[in-house]
């Protein structure tokens, strides 16, 4: 819908659940859904994944997986926890098989369109160190805080998602933050 | 008391400082991942050529998660497909660039 008011343009975005409903049949409601969620679910997915290739890989799965069920979606929810409970248990999946523990190898690559090359470096640097914090905490507590940080998400939507008890969330939570707040200490970047 | 007072709320105050700066470290840090330029568009056109019915695949494990398909997962015949096309595309692409 486009609302025009003194020449000011006021776009109101149709309902993620509204989209979900015909997703399974009108693949531009899909597509509509693909574009707001593609770059959170890579973030989520990239988090818990070794490199840029598996993350690539999973978020593929997960956006088929989506789609193939887009009639299973039933509202229940937000569109975002139905998206996100798909990531995780392709997640948990790929570690199931793969018998290890998803340990992040790399920091990702950032494409900063930063106004000066020193402050994207400051910028970039101060970044990684988080990021390898955060990389190291262990996977449980480190999936929260992506849920929680990058995805805005609350306390009963990552117990959703995670299927954890609000309390193990809350729990897991503090621990990272108190692991993270330790480890970052003295580095001068708080 | 007044010293012990004022202690107390400076610490808390260095707490609360610290908790939202570790915050927006944290959100900083992992906003900062995206997908590289051209993976949303390659899998967007491999998501458009696939027709969405729900309905059992069976896992192979000799493909395992390296193909996408995982096991005991409800996903469309054509959505596995589309995966599989797209993964092994991508594979073979990556092969002969490395």
């Amino acid at each position: 819908m486009q609302l025009s008011a003194a020449g000011l343009s006021v776009r109101t975005e149709t309902p993620d659940e509204v989209l979900a409903a015909r997703a399974a049949h009108d693949f531009a409601a899909f597509e509509e859904l693909y574009r707001r969620y593609l770059a959170p679910v890579y973030r989520f997915v990239r988090s818990q994944a070794p490199d840029d290739a598996t993350a690539e890989d999973l978020t593929a799965h997960i956006f088929f997986k989506a789609l193939s069920s887009a009639s299973s979606f039933r509202g229940d929810g937000s569109y975002k926890s139905w998206i996100f409970r798909i990531a995780h248990n392709a997640i948990a999946t790929w570690r199931e098989k793969n018998g290890r523990s998803l340990t992040v190898e790399e920091v990702p690559e950032k494409v900063d369109p930063a106004p000066s090359p020193i402050s994207q470096a400051i910028a970039s640097e101060a970044r990684g160190v988080v990021w390898e914090k955060v990389a190291e905490l262990p996977e449980a507590q480190r999936e929260v805080v992506t849920l929680k940080y990058a995805e805005d998400l609350n306390t009963e939507e990552i117990a959703k998602i995670t299927k954890k008890s609000r309390g193990a969330v809350r729990i897991l939570l503090h621990r990272a933050k108190l692991r993270l707040r330790h480890s970052l200490e003295g580095k001068d970047l708080l | 008391v007044n010293r012990a007072r004022s202690a107390l709320e400076h610490r808390a105050s260095k707490r609360t400082v610290f908790q939202t700066g570790l915050s927006m470290a944290i959100e900083e840090a992992l906003d900062s991942m995206s997908p590289r330029p051209g993976f949303a568009s390659e899998l967007l056109v491999a998501l458009r050529g696939t027709p969405a019915f729900p309905v059992l695949i069976e896992d192979d494990d000799e493909r395992g998660m390296s193909r996408w398909v995982v096991p005991g997962t409800v996903a469309g015949v054509a959505g596995a497909a589309g995966a599989l096309l797209y993964g092994f595309g991508r594979r073979h692409k990556r092969g002969r660039r490395g």
